[in-house]
Parts: structure tokens; sequence; C-alpha cells
């Protein structure tokens, strides 16, 4: 099997457009949390799970992680998944609430409620739409995608590798949340097979084309 | 849509509505009539505006023709948003949450919303409740374990020095005996001081017990500045305090100790403007050449003290043989 990859230049491209994306949803959350908060992506990268499973992202960390997903799609189909550290998870969700910041050490994965875990689903909901959506937008297609499922999965170290590993290629976005007090690291990953991740490539080739011309 | 179909939609245990275009409503199911008291007829029609006194708000209105337009779905929960629609019979000192999901749904061509209303109230009052609960007992765990914390200080220290009773030294010293002797080892080897404050009635009877208790307390700074990581000191009783230093290079290693604790004498000490001489006598045993029980020690540590005492006091002395 041929093994896909991004030149730097492609990587810097989508790193520019996702940023943008996810400005929007930035804009969003800070509406619905009442308080300021800047998203962004310092990197991008490909990962194909099968070759590449050293990376030491949020990803391959071990122990509770908060991990809400959904699957969209039609012609550019995939999965999308905002994964946190679930101590993370909780700083974001007290943020939302505007319950005042207790410090990382304070929280157990045991601490999140079950309405914790509707915060996340709309936080999820708000961020992986937008970057779903302006991924498709991008493409010129239209997907079709539903809420994410929100679960608290525990990781070991045996499992580091495997988890998502039937996916082949993840464009992953490592995003930063800057809250008041907190800042909070999670990773956006957009599953994608080969024809929808070469509709990508082909469109972000298009653009990069029509800079040079 | 047929009859059957809304039938369905009656029988769910969630609020559902649908709006059309201009958010007004096309339906409203059994649930939501149930728990908001407004009738199909007074909701056929109208304006989500005027059923939910938020989605009226320009920021959800927003929100719902964002969904129409796009088609994407979005969730609200109502552990951030609260309550969309007013729940008949709710006592609203307590929180009502509502989480909404919205969807766009096309039916002949013509798109709609979908609202389904989920209520969390319950879920929400259950969870704060356990919430509450865990928060109660956890600072009664802290509570018992700060009085068992008092407890243990006062049951094994000594309330004016603030150092170890006779209880904690007698407590510690065995038990460091029998780690040694389980251990067989015989190269290990500490001291065990019996320590009096010189002349503590005569100060007490001139000075008064006020400035007897400051020298015991000056006393008790010198003995633990003196001492090293490992050593131990405690007040026995009234002027009596005892130490025990380990000896890491031999003999010579506890000889600097009480040197260093003898080195004090040149120190006055003022009380209410009177310098008084604070010395003390010291009598020493070794484990194991003097024995290796604890009251083997403590009695030959005490006859090295008398013999202290009996030559002029503020100094220290080994037992010897000769002193028994």
């Amino acid at each position: 099997m041929q093994v896909i990859g991004l030149t730097e230049t492609q990587e810097d491209l989508l790193k520019e457009y996702v940023n943008v994306f996810i400005g929007k949803a930035a804009n969003m959350l800070s509406e619905m949390a009442n308080q300021r908060i800047l998203l962004s992506v310092p990197e991008v990268k490909l990962v194909n799970m099968a070759e590449d499973a050293a990376s030491d992202s949020v990803l391959t960390a071990h122990g509770h992680v908060v991990s809400s997903s959904m699957r969209f799609g039609k012609s550019f189909s995939g999965r999308a998944l905002l994964v946190f550290p679930s101590k993370k998870a909780k700083v974001l969700v007290d943020a939302c609430m505007g319950i005042p910041y207790a410090g990382d050490d304070e929280n157990d994965p045991q601490d999140l409620a079950d309405t914790d875990f509707d915060v996340l689903k709309e936080i999820s909901n708000v961020i992986l739409n937008s970057v779903v959506g302006d991924f498709s937008n991008l493409i010129g297609t239209h997907v079709d995608f539903s809420i994410p499922d929100v679960e608290l999965v525990f990781v070991s170290k045996d499992q580091q590798k495997s988890y998502l590993q039937d996916n082949v290629y993840m464009l992953t976005l490592y995003t930063n949340f800057l809250l008041s007090e907190a800042h909070v690291e999670g990773v956006i990953v957009i599953a994608l097979g080969v024809h929808s991740l070469n509709l990508l490539i082909d469109k972000i080739n298009e653009i990069l084309e029509s800079y040079n011309e | 849509m047929n009859d059957f179909f809304y039938e369905v939609l009656d029988k769910l245990n969630i609020g559902i509505v649908l709006l059309d275009e201009q958010l007004n409503v096309r339906y409203w199911n059994a649930w939501m009539i149930n728990k908001t008291d407004i009738t199909i007829s007074k909701a056929l029609g109208a304006s989500i505006g005027e059923l939910s006194h938020r989605l009226g708000e320009p920021k959800y209105k927003g929100l719902l023709q964002g969904v129409l337009s796009s088609g994407n779905s979005r969730f609200l929960s109502g552990a951030i948003h609260g309550d969309f629609f007013k729940v008949r019979g709710h006592n609203y000192t307590d929180k009502c949450l509502q989480n909404v999901q919205l969807e766009r749904v096309v039916h002949d061509n013509e798109s709609m919303l979908l609202v389904q209303v989920f209520d969390m109230t319950d879920q929400y009052g259950r969870v704060q409740h356990m919430k509450e609960f865990i928060k109660r007992l956890t600072q009664e765990n802290d509570e018992i374990r700060q009085d068992e914390e008092r407890a243990r200080r006062l049951a094994y220290n000594d309330q004016l020095t603030g150092l170890p009773n006779r209880l904690f030294f007698e407590n510690n010293v065995r038990s460091r005996l029998e780690e040694m002797l389980s251990k067989g080892v015989s190269t290990e080897h500490f001291a065990i001081g019996f320590i009096d404050l010189d002349n503590l009635k005569g100060i007490n009877d001139q000075y008064g017990h006020r400035t007897g208790d400051f020298l015991l307390k000056e006393m008790a700074l010198r003995l633990k500045r003196s001492l090293k990581k490992g050593d131990l000191v405690a007040r026995l009783s009234g002027d009596e305090f005892a130490v025990l230093i380990e000896n890491r290079d031999g003999t010579e290693d506890i000889k600097v100790t009480l040197e260093k604790l003898v080195n004090y004498f040149d120190e006055k000490v003022i009380v209410d403007k009177f310098v008084l001489d604070l010395t003390y006598s010291i009598g020493i045993s070794c484990f194991p050449d003097n024995g290796s029980d604890l009251e083997t020690l403590l009695d030959k540590a005490d006859k090295a003290l008398y013999h202290v005492k009996k030559n002029g006091k503020a100094g220290y002395a080994f037992y010897d043989e000769n002193y028994s």
C-alpha cells in the first residue's frame, strides 16, 4: 500500500485554514461560556497509525481520556474526534460553567458527572461542526453529520497503539484552549479514508498552485 | 406526515417540536403539552419565541436559523443554558435543566427544524445531591483525621516544650532496639542521654515558675539544635529530658554532639531583665556496651547523671562500672 504524506507547505496551508475554522468555533464557545476562549492549532500532522504510532500526543498517551466522536460524510467521509486527557476536560467544563479554576490536580476522572459529559458534548459539537463543516466547504462538498458521542476511555499502555488504529489516516490537529485562568490542550482528529484524504490533498494542491500562478 | 407517526411521537418520553423556516411551531408533542401546559392549539403556528423564553433570544434564534441553513446539528446542554421551556409546577427555587438537540429535517422539499427536549432536572438534582454528599463525607473524613492527628500529638507531645514526651521516647527507643536486635547487628551503636536542668527548683523558688518554664523551653531549643537528623530528644518530666544520639562514626560522634550541648553553657539567658545561667547535667549509656534493653540503658544513664551531679553538675559523663 502506498503511504500518503503531506509536505511542509501542504501542512502549513492546512494549519492556516484550520486556524480560521477553529476561530469561528472559539467565538461560539466564548459566547456559550460567557468568557473569552481562544483556540489555536499550532501543529497539524497527517498520521498513519499503522506506520507511526510512536508520537507522544494525547492520542498515544495512556490513562483516562475523554473522547467525543462523530461520523460524517458522503463523498468526503470519515470520523471526527476531539480528545482530552480527562483532567483537562474537567477544567474546560468548569470554565464553561463559570466554576472557578481549582487547579489540575484537584480533578479526578471520577469527578466527571453526567452533566459534565453534556457540556463536553456541546463543546465537541461546536468545534467538530465548525472544523468538519468548513473542511467540506473547502472541498466543495456537503457532508452529513450528527451530534458527537462522548465517552470516558481508559487507554492502557498496551492499547496506546491500537487506539483508533482501524482508521488508516488521521489528520491530527493539536489544539490549545486558552481560558482566562487555565490552559487546556486537546487533539482534534479527522480520520479519513484514502479517497477522502486524496480529495483534501487535491484541493490543497489546487490552492497552492493558484498561489504560484 | 400521517397520523401514525404523530401518534408515535406523542408516545415518546422526550419533548418533540417541529419548526418551519420562519421558526413557527408545526408540531408540539404530548410530552411538551404535559410538561409546559401549553396546549397544541396554542402552540401550533406560534413563534418559538412566544413559547420558549430562551429560544426567543436573538442569540438562540440565530442558532436555530444556523442549523436550518447549514444542516449542522447542534446540542445545547442544560448544564450551561439552564431550561428552554418553563415546566408546569416546577419549583423554580431549584434549577430546571433541559438538554436540547437541534436537527434539520426535510419533508417534501421543505426544511424544518426538529427540536428534541430532554428534561435533565431530576438527573441534575441527583448528581448535585451526590456531589454534596461526597463533599460532606470528605469534610467529615478530614475532620476525623485532624482530630486523630490532634489526639496523637497530645498523646505523644509535651505541651510546654513541644518536644516528644516520655511515652513517645520509650516507644521509639524500644522499636529501634527490637529492630537492631532482630537484625543481630552488633556494629550499630547509639547512646541514651539522661539530662537534668541544673537547679530548676532554685530558679522556680527565686524567680517564679514562669521563669523556670522559660528556661525549660530554651533548653529544649538547645537540645534540638544540637542533635542531628535521626537523633531524638524528649522531655520525660519536670526538669528531666532524654536524648538518643545515633552513633555514626564511633563514640567520637556522640562526643561531638555532647560538646555542642555543653558549649551552650556560655550563653546566658535573659528573662525579665534577669541574666541567668542555663546549664544541665548529662549521663550517657551506650547500646550495646551498657545494655540491650531500655530500662537498663536508662538506669545506667541515670547513674552516670548522678555522678555528674555529685561532681559539680554542668557537664556530662559516660557510664562506668564504678558508678554502680
